[in-house]
């Protein structure tokens, strides 16, 4: 009977093999991106060395300033974004090279459930920024300068790494356009502005102050610090913010995904 | 859409509906006094919880008696009464001696907490419970005042409507009332009647939850019971839930717009000081009734439109989630409401407690639900059947050295191969269409793969075979036409779990190695072969630990062979597989290929490489221009490479010459012949018996390749 054996055949996979396929997708994925040089070092490395540098060593007698000690939770929390923006903006680059190379159609053709793809690359970017993050939080403990609880600490950590997924989505809709060898570029036309322009570690004109809320490293410092209770330098409300980077998200990723089904 | 795919989506939505009772009840804190006042309050939990409170209950009201009338058919009055009493009013009874004390437990405390000046003046009244505490467990006390009143006048109707003239007249206007979206306004005047009139009707909760007391509520009787009694009505005709599945953006827009109205007269929280007093007099009130109530129904087919539309294909997850609420709602109340309580003080923003508490729920619920539940006598109480602990694990095969017997290995596939001799497409093109911009890729085509064989398909650049194969594996979409893979479309993730392909012009993750590339493949499958397996089967051992980026391009070829082969496909593509590699390496992929046909698997193969497919093949298809012109087993393709051509200058009737045995084709040009034949020697003797004058006589062999040249031609 062959509608019988076709539909033995069809039968859905059981929620355990479904689970794994996920899981070994995410695995996977965070391995390779740990083993490429050009992803991973630079992401993990790079925040913490410049938190050292500009947030530690050079603003060290910030403290007198106009912000008075309180500076140093900023700077924080600060260079702490930039660690949880950096890996989901860049793994557009990851996606182009996939896009590029046919894996995303071959991957297409197979049986591993729809969106795992795609849950692979966000769990592997949060992966990555929280080491990331953590590294940051640790020199900031270990610099002693902040003048925030643990409790607050501990907060403004959890919050960044779920942030990185709004991050995420734009990184997945910049690698759905343009081709691999343009991504890095793309990542950083978007990056580098986001990163200067948010008012997140260094003092702005105030011709540019009031743009800041374009940029959603500035929502996503403002979430952290606002539900972390760091009121002198909460300027809006957490849940304005939170909207704004659900916004981004839906927006991107939604985009991003619409765009992958015609094009991956 | 069939039924089974109906009642998938009917059982996800009643699952979800359950769920959404959860996060219901999490809400609570946040804006409300019970069970306790958190600091952070929040008016989006509050519109939240209005929201979901709207229309959660009506929506579970209405799959119960959808599938209340199933259960009624399926097993008779007598099963029905016996089913219904197992798995309702035994854990109406059960749980509310466990739950309903732990739940006011919860309550009370977090009443204390919240109203620390009740409990130092020892007035202990104000917290007593008021009559019967049902709790959240009314939901099941009603449900059987249903079934006992479904049952009695169903019997009444069975007496009375002997031709079912009666129910054949109502199932009419129901279905009418829902084609024309004008259902939820007949389906609405009971129930505003009943609100309107109710005046000490607590206007932002809507329909009164009727938790305290045996004795029925009007409200809660007229506003359930439509619900449940249209669920029976629509279990007698099931298609009219296809027009809810068209409808649900409609409804849907119009649900949230009259909430949005039902918020801006009500306000976006609870009146706790006059709770049943709009303003604007009785015109408000009844309009604010009338939206309201709308709204329950609007939402309502919405929702199960959209599940309808979106949860018809049988999911794990789904189905999981499905058989775990029943569970999930009955015990999560103590719990939702111990966490609110223990977490009302504490300084964080209710944007983190919130999903802390849903999460921890969730958590602690599921692993209760699966260890507890899922395949003890419990489950089997609640959702009538016990789920094995673990599934059958394919660990008992033995490795095995070849291919062909570790596709043997697995009993069911070899029982099916045993079962299936004949020749079942497994794969198939029906007038399949495809254009890129003005350039027709695929024109028409009709190509079957049959149980078993190993299809070559051949052609010229551009003639179509990997637009065929994109096709089949659902990475492109037919213009016109359909693709079928396993019986069922390519887009479906169950056809695909049979089916193994290997693409020209991959490029995998270069940082892996094979054997990770290997382990990767294999989670993707129901019952793979195991690494080690497939790395002895496709010769790759010794590729196993080298990152794949490092490999030399023949060596990534056999990496992705393995791949393929790995998940044990019933239908393997295999685009251009052996290119790049060199001799040794070819002949061992071929004999891997040999095995797996050997074992059952039906392959497809493009190759430019015509030996290969002269090697391999049990049938041959050739493709040009998108359309099939040449197909026939390998022996008939070499019939064609034996045919020899003939040419000479001759007067003998071309006529003539076409009805001699042995020749396939003549023409004439000029005063030259040309005669295609299969048999050369028996032509030429009889021409030079014809014609004595016969003059530059040529003979010449036609390779594959020329045959197929040739044919191709002919085709353009």
């Amino acid at each position: 009977m062959s509608t019988i054996v076709i539909a033995l055949e069809r039968q859905p996979q059981p929620l355990g093999r479904v689970l794994r396929a996920y899981l070994q997708e995410a695995r996977f994925e965070t391995l390779a991106a740990l083993r490429t040089p050009g992803f991973a070092l630079p992401f993990i490395a790079v925040p913490v060395a410049i938190y050292f540098l500009f947030g530690v060593v050079i603003a060290g007698n910030a403290g007198s300033g106009e912000f008075g000690p309180g500076i140093a939770n900023y700077l924080f929390a600060g260079f702490a974004v930039l660690a949880a923006a950096m890996p989901g903006v860049f793994i557009g680059t990851v996606l182009a090279t996939e896009r590029e190379g046919n894996l995303l159609k071959l991957k297409r053709a197979l049986p591993l459930p729809p969106g795992a793809t795609i849950v692979a690359k966000l769990a592997m970017s949060t992966g990555v920024a929280a080491i990331a993050v953590t590294l940051v939080t640790v020199a900031a403990l270990f610099a002693d300068k902040i003048t925030v609880s643990l409790a607050q600490v501990a907060v403004i950590w959890a919050v960044l790494i779920v942030g990185t997924v709004p991050f995420c989505a734009m990184g997945l809709l910049l690698g759905t356009f343009g081709s691999a060898s343009a991504a890095p570029a793309w990542g950083n036309l978007i990056f580098l502005p986001m990163m200067w322009l948010s008012g997140l570690f260094i003092p702005l004109p105030e011709s540019l102050k009031k743009w800041v809320i374009i940029w959603p490293t500035f929502h996503l410092d403002q979430l952290a610090l606002g539900l972390a209770g760091v009121e002198q330098f909460t300027f809006i409300p957490p849940a304005m913010a939170g909207a704004v980077l659900a916004g981004v998200t839906v927006l991107c990723g939604g985009l991003a995904i619409r765009r992958l089904a015609r094009v991956g | 859409m069939n039924t089974q795919e109906r009642f998938h989506a009917l059982d996800a939505a009643r699952g979800y509906a359950l769920l959404l009772g959860v996060v219901l009840h999490a809400t609570m804190s946040f804006f409300f006094v019970i069970p306790a006042q958190d600091v952070s309050q929040s008016t989006t939990l509050g519109v939240a919880f209005y929201a979901i409170h709207t229309f959660r209950m009506t929506l579970f009201f209405l799959i119960a008696g959808f599938f209340g009338h199933l259960l009624l058919h399926r097993r008779g009055a007598r099963g029905f009464v016996k089913d219904r009493a197992k798995r309702v009013v035994v854990p109406l009874t059960a749980g509310w001696l466990i739950l309903a004390p732990a739940t006011i437990a919860a309550v009370i405390w977090g009443l204390t907490r919240t109203f620390p000046g009740l409990a130092e003046s020892g007035d202990s009244s104000a917290l007593a419970p008021q009559g019967f505490p049902l709790v959240h467990l009314w939901f099941l006390y009603y449900l059987s005042i249903f079934y006992a009143l479904a049952l009695v006048l169903r019997a009444g109707f069975v007496a009375v409507d002997k031709g079912e003239k009666i129910r054949t007249r109502v199932d009419g206007w129901a279905g009418g009332a829902l084609r024309s979206y004008l259902a939820p306004l007949v389906l609405a005047a009971p129930t505003v009647a009943v609100l309107y009139f109710k005046a000490d009707w607590v206007v932002w909760f809507g329909i009164p939850t009727p938790d305290i007391g045996l004795l029925p509520q009007l409200p809660a009787l007229v506003a359930y019971g439509t619900p449940f009694a249209l669920g029976w009505i629509l279990h007698r005709q099931v298609n009219r839930l296809d027009t809810l599945a068209r409808q649900w953006p409609v409804n849907l827009a119009v649900g949230a717009a009259l909430t949005a109205v039902c918020l801006t007269i009500v306000g976006v929280a609870p009146d706790l000081a006059a709770p049943a007093t709009l303003e604007g007099g009785a015109a408000m009130r009844f309009a604010y009734t009338a939206a309201y109530v709308l709204s329950i129904w609007t939402w309502t087919f919405g929702l199960l439109g959209a599940a309808i539309r979106f949860f018809s294909e049988a999911s794990p997850v789904r189905r999981y989630l499905a058989d775990a609420s029943y569970w999930l709602y009955l015990v999560h109340p103590p719990i939702v409401f111990g966490l609110q309580v223990l977490l009302m003080k504490v300084l964080l923003h209710w944007s983190i407690k919130f999903p802390a508490i849903l999460a921890i729920t969730m958590a602690v619920l599921l692993a209760s639900y699966h260890f507890l539940v899922r395949s003890t006598a419990l489950g089997e109480l609640l959702n009538g059947r016990r789920y094995p602990r673990r599934l059958s694990k394919a660990t008992d095969r033995e490795a095995s050295p070849s291919l062909a017997s570790a596709f043997r290995a697995a009993p069911i596939e070899n029982a099916r191969v045993a079962q299936k001799p004949d020749l079942e497409p497994v794969a198939e093109l029906l007038n399949v269409t495809k254009r890129y911009g003005k350039t027709v890729a695929l024109d028409g085509l009709s190509l079957t793969v049959r149980h078993g064989e190993l299809l070559a398909v051949l052609g010229p650049n551009g003639a179509g075979k990997s637009t065929a194969i994109g096709l089949w594996l659902g990475t492109l979409q037919p213009d016109e036409g359909t693709a079928t893979v396993l019986g069922g479309s390519p887009l479906e993730v169950a056809s695909r779990l049979g089916v193994g392909v290997m693409m020209q012009e991959v490029t995998l993750a270069p940082m892996l190695s094979a054997r990770e590339h290997v382990a990767l493949t294999t989670s993707y499958y129901r019952d793979p072969l195991t690494v080690e397996e497939t790395l002895a089967l496709t010769g790759t051992g010794e590729l196993a630990k080298r990152r794949y980026g490092k490999l030399s391009a023949g060596q990534k070829r056999q990496v992705q062979f393995a791949t393929a082969v790995c998940g044990r496909p019933r239908l393997l593509f295999l685009d251009e597989p052996t290119v790049g590699l060199d001799v040794q390496a070819r002949e061992a992929m071929w004999k891997a290929i040999r095995a797996l046909r050997d074992a059952g698997c039906s392959i497809v193969l493009t190759t430019h490489y015509l030996e290969e497919a002269e090697a391999l093949a049990d049938r041959v298809v050739v493709l040009a221009r998108g359309r099939q012109i040449a197909e026939g087993s390998v022996d008939e393709m070499r019939a064609l490479v034996t045919r020899k051509r003939i040419r000479c200058a001759s007067a003998v009737e071309i006529g003539e010459i076409k009805l001699w045995p042995g020749v396939v084709d003549a023409t004439r040009e000029a005063n030259v012949v040309h005669v295609t034949a299969s048999d050369a020697e028996t032509v030429v003797r009889r021409l030079l018996a014809a014609d004595p004058e016969l003059r530059q006589l040529e003979v010449q062999q036609a390779s594959l390749a020329e045959a197929f040249t040739e044919i191709t031609k002919e085709a353009a």
